[in-house]
């Protein structure tokens, strides 16, 4: 089981959408696949029409109570949920209560080891105890970045963080979204950042009115409008992230955040 | 726990009925048609998926194809997934899940269309009030194939639960048995399928295990030995013929050993001289299936080997080895079509099922209890004749030896071991079978590193020096050497562990000895 968490200290970047679509791509390939939505809002909850709302709550699921019976099978194939709760806004003061605070997100998802081949967590926002969670239990953090001012200050502070706190047993990918080539000053921070960041995937998704219809259709972009160029970027960027993957496991490439900065 | 249900119709049109329920329920639901598809299962010839509770299937609906790994007992999906082509062996399969599980059972077999089933139908979503599907039902009008045709499969209902919506399913179930004319289907599509094609899945054979009295005469408990291994050669020849998989060559030949094996243990039983007759033609169609089966043995090793090597840098040798197997199969296939072989199965038949003294009288009409615990006696005595000798170094002659005595002591354990309860030596089989796995691998790939060495050598001679294939073969050549010293080890293994303590024990009791003597 690999864990791939969607993450970023900003918020509005799109980790809820890549999340969505690269789920549905890695399911549609016959992956087994689970979405973890952690985020209060519940907004992936929402595209796949699931009601988010967890019977035992937070505290339960900290407790290992109710995790697999949380879990709703999606409308798609091999792709299931554990959708997100109201009550996840608590979640940072139940970690802070554990004996192992900064392991309690691994610790929940080992007995899912052999359910599924990814999980993907759609994290919410900021630097919480939450993240530290996020990064001890994720074997890549896939971090949606909008090619301006402040989404690269985010990256940077991510990466800062990282480094601070001695976080290198996963590996960082972080990848644009939001692109508009019309606009120069994207253009030109696709066109440099991954020369300074060489984990940086090359594939980008365009700003396009298809990811902001998913929450009309209430389904990944795939689905409805499979031919769409967001679509093609999804498939792309999920192949691109899956050679990655590979890469790391074979112990070729493990780009970490030091490795990172020492590029840069 | 969540599973699904199915239901066959026996009155009216299942999709009406069905609309009918819900809407008077007040359930939401789309409806939509299912365009007439086709559904073939797969499996390996001897039942590997199903024995292991698993269904594997494509789905053609128009240019779609998707193939399905289901739980038999659930029904449940474990993964669907769209692919291109159906897959014929593990390596074909999509990665992941649906590999590992299906490939760690399949080893090497081929997978082979078991039944087929055309469908048409209509399927439907029940739906909560964010519009998501929380259970799917089909209404399916189904034909399933046979060799003559097809034939009519009563109408399903089929219920598929989704994870974590549990109480819409069991209010529409209790809806539909409460509403609906319906009769609760056991098993799944498959055995529908089978049932209707007049095919049960285990009529596929290997070795056979009759059940006898321990008194009843030697000679007549044999020939319904020899009798059910015949069945197993006949089985065998269809598959063989066609060239589905090599495991039915091997298990064809299994079959013809293990009826040589049992004659000639048998020799002071079935005396009569018409027997010798028999233990001939069998020789003879050991030798004539050996060289096919040989070269099966190869290219599989070598097909193994290659994977490792630079791409295409053993094809030469894959296309010499192929063309060899070809002209080998050409000769099998017509010593099989040969009068002899006709003349032979007619005449052991005949002699198999027509009453005869010959097969209860005189020495046969030994119990049979007694004459297994001699055959045993006999076959373990030889067994440590050449097993003192193994050891991971020694010589192939050991190592064949050993496997030739070990085979035949395994045939009567399994044969005759359940039926006659030889106390506890049927525990000791799977000891056994370990070691005959293990001389089997020893043994074909010393064939592989001689045939490798062989075509090495005759390159040399003819004076190619293609320097990529012949690093190709250095290559292949130390792998086969390497995994043969590691056969070597688990054979040596193999042996002590049968040689020693418990298991000894256990197969010098079962052939009548006394404690005592069980050290050899």
């Amino acid at each position: 089981m690999k864990i791939l968490a969607c993450y970023n200290i900003k918020g509005g970047v799109g980790k809820t959408a890549s999340a969505v679509n690269l789920a549905w791509l890695s399911a549609r390939e016959g992956f087994r696949t689970l979405v973890w939505d952690l985020d209060p809002q519940g907004a992936a909850s929402f595209y796949f029409r699931v009601s988010p709302y967890v019977p035992s709550g937070a505290e339960g699921l900290m407790q290992g109570m109710g995790l697999r019976s949380a879990i709703k099978a999606t409308d798609h194939d091999n792709l299931d949920l554990l959708p997100a709760d109201f009550s996840y806004r608590n979640l940072d003061l139940m970690l802070g209560k554990a004996i192992r605070p900064q392991r309690c997100l691994s610790a929940l998802l080992k007995p899912l080891e052999t359910e599924y081949d990814y999980v993907f967590l759609d994290c919410p926002p900021g630097i919480t105890l939450l993240s530290e969670n996020v990064f001890r239990a994720t074997d890549v953090l896939l971090v949606p970045t909008i090619p301006t001012t402040l989404s690269l200050r985010a990256l940077d502070q991510l990466l800062k963080f990282c480094r601070r706190e001695g976080l290198n047993d996963f590996s960082i990918l972080p990848f644009f979204t939001m692109v508009d080539v019309r606009r120069a000053l994207h253009r030109r921070v696709v066109d440099e950042l991954p020369r300074q960041i060489p984990a940086m995937l090359s594939n980008f998704l365009p700003y396009a009115s298809e990811v902001e219809q998913m929450g009309l259709r209430r389904s990944a972009v795939n689905a409805f409008a499979a031919q769409s160029r967001s679509a093609r970027a999804y498939e792309d960027l999920w192949w691109e992230i899956k050679m990655r993957l590979e890469w790391i496991e074979d112990g070729g490439l493990r780009t970490t955040y030091a490795e990172a900065e020492r590029m840069a | 726990m969540l599973k699904t249900y199915r239901y066959a119709l026996t009155s009216r049109s299942g999709s009406e009925a069905l609309t009918e329920v819900l809407r008077s329920a007040g359930i939401p639901f789309l409806r939509a048609p299912i365009p007439s598809s086709v559904r073939t299962y797969y499996d390996s010839f001897d039942w590997r998926l199903r024995k292991a509770g698993l269904l594997l299937f494509t789905e053609r609906r128009g240019e779609r194809l998707r193939l399905f790994l289901r739980e038999a007992r659930s029904g449940l999906n474990v993964v669907v997934v769209d692919v291109s082509d159906a897959p014929r062996y593990s390596d074909e399969l999509p990665r992941g899940l649906i590999r590992d599980r299906v490939g760690a059972l399949l080893c090497e077999r081929r997978l082979l269309p078991v039944a087929c089933v055309r469908c048409r139908g209509e399927s439907f979503s029940v739906l909560d009030e964010e519009g998501k599907t929380v259970l799917r039902a089909n209404v399916e009008r189904r034909r399933a194939e046979t060799g003559d045709g097809e034939v009519r499969l009563p109408e399903d209902l089929e219920l598929s639960p989704l994870r974590g919506f549990d109480k819409p399913l069991n209010r529409v179930r209790a809806l539909i048995e409460r509403h609906l004319d319906v009769e609760a289907l056991p098993g799944h599509g498959l055995d529908d399928a089978l049932r209707a094609a007049d095919r049960s899945p285990q009529d596929y054979r290997v070795r056979p295990r009759p059940s006898f009295a321990p008194d009843e005469a030697a000679g007549d408990a044999l020939r319904v030995v020899f009798l059910e291994l015949l069945a197993v050669v006949e089985a065998n020849e269809d598959g063989m013929r066609r060239d589905l998989d090599p495991a039915f060559l091997g298990d064809m030949r299994s079959a013809i050993a293990d009826s040589r094996a049992l004659l000639d243990d048998s020799g002071d039983i079935l005396t009569a001289p018409h027997f010798a007759h028999y233990r001939g033609e069998l020789d003879w169609l050991l030798y004539v299936t050996a060289p096919a089966h040989v070269l099966d043995a190869e290219l599989g090793g070598l097909m193994r080997c290659a994977a490792a090597c630079p791409d295409g840098a053993l094809d030469r040798f894959l296309a010499i080895l192929r063309a060899r197997r070809m002209d080998a199969r050409r000769d099998l296939l017509q010593a099989l079509a040969s009068q002899r072989y006709r003349a032979f199965k007619a005449g052991w038949r005949a002699a198999l099922e027509t009453p005869d003294p010959r097969w209860t009288s005189g020495p046969a009409g030994t119990p049979l209890y007694d004459a297994v615990r001699h055959m045993l006696r006999r076959r373990l005595d030889r067994c440590a004749g050449h097993g003192s000798r193994l050891a991971p170094g020694a010589p192939d002659d050991v190592f064949h030896a050993l496997r030739a005595e070990v085979g035949r002591l395994h045939c009567i354990i399994e044969v005759f071991g359940r039926a006659l309860r030889l106390g506890d030596v049927r525990r000791t089989a799977g000891v056994v079978g370990d070691l005959v796995e293990a001389l089997d691998e020893h043994h074909a790939l010393g064939g592989l590193a001689a045939t490798v060495c062989a075509q090495s050598a005759s390159d040399d001679a003819a004076g190619k020096h293609d320097r990529a294939f012949q690093d190709a073969i250095e290559r292949v050549t130390a792998d086969i050497n390497a995994c043969k010293e590691a056969a070597a080890k688990r054979c040596v293994h193999a042996y002590s562990r049968l040689a020693a303590g418990v298991h000894q024990k256990r197969l010098r009791l079962a052939a009548g000895e006394r404690e005592q003597e069980t050290c050899p």
